[in-house]
């Protein structure tokens, strides 16, 4: 017999088990990420392991078919990025906008821009 | 026989290529201190990882239709990558006062942790920017980002 029949899916095996711990560690790096921007990195990075993962299964499985729903998946995980990161920019835009004619609607209205961005704040320290 | 166990072993070191860039990008991730500097640590795993992953079932699989399209998805991602880098980077820097304040809270800890002299904040720059200590005053840090 061909040993080589059962080392090919053994190979891929332990590659996928490495492949989906480090999916679920970089899960939890983007759960503790401190900003917006740390967690659409990990979520970036997690969209690459899954087309991994993906591309492992067509060997594993013996399906063909699976190529193109990875082809799929990079095209979304782009488009999610870009809709995320978009929309974050276009809020601050907005944002810095209100601020720049928020004399004159304070004065006529008679409140504050609506949306804001979450800034950090600054933390003074004891010298 | 040969050639096959030849092509088992040259599949196997590419995916193991690959696995080894994938492992040390989520270390970085974990690492490193700043967004933009977890970026840098998650483009290697997006090129070379994928790459070796790529190349090593691409090798395992056969030439075929269908690791044609395999490197297909290798071309995608690599067009893909640095746009959603360089947005990421854009959305990171939009905020620009607040990215500033953050950088120099953090740097003020790193530098106190490593022991360096507290009373000048110069000094501090030009050890962790290599700048010169007169280059520019310390506390009016950039206002605006690039994004105005």
């Amino acid at each position: 017999m061909d040993p080589l029949k059962e080392l090919t899916p053994m190979v891929v095996t332990v590659a996928m088990d490495i492949l989906a711990i480090t999916a679920l560690i970089t899960l939890v790096r983007t759960f503790i990420g401190p900003r917006k921007s740390d967690r659409i990195v990990g979520v970036n990075m997690i969209g690459t392991q899954a087309i991994c993962l993906i591309v492992c299964l067509v060997v594993r499985l013996r399906e063909n078919w699976l190529v193109d729903i990875a082809i799929i998946y990079a095209m979304f995980s782009f488009l999610a990025v870009t809709v995320l990161t978009k929309m974050d920019i276009g809020v601050y835009q907005q944002w810095r906008a209100d601020q720049k004619k928020g004399r004159e609607r304070e004065v006529s209205t008679g409140r504050k821009p609506i949306v804001e961005p979450d800034l950090p704040k600054r933390r003074k320290k004891a010298k | 026989m040969i050639l096959n166990w030849i092509r088992f072993l040259l599949g196997t070191f590419c995916l193991a290529f690959g696995v080894f860039f994938i492992v040390s990008s989520v270390v970085g991730n974990f690492k490193f201190h700043f967004a933009l500097n977890r970026m840098h640590a998650a483009a290697l795993g997006d090129t070379l990882g994928l790459l070796g992953v790529v190349l090593g079932i691409t090798i395992f699989h056969g030439l075929d239709a269908t690791s044609l399209k395999l490197l297909l998805i290798v071309a995608l991602v690599w067009i893909t990558s640095p746009v959603s880098s360089h947005l990421i980077m854009l959305m990171e820097l939009s905020n620009g006062t607040a990215a500033a304040e953050v950088e120099e809270e953090r740097y003020e800890e790193a530098t106190d942790e490593q022991g360096l002299e507290r009373s000048s904040v110069a000094a501090r720059r030009h050890a962790l920017h290599g700048e010169h200590p007169g280059a520019f005053k310390s506390g009016n840090p950039p206002k605006e980002g690039p994004i105005s």
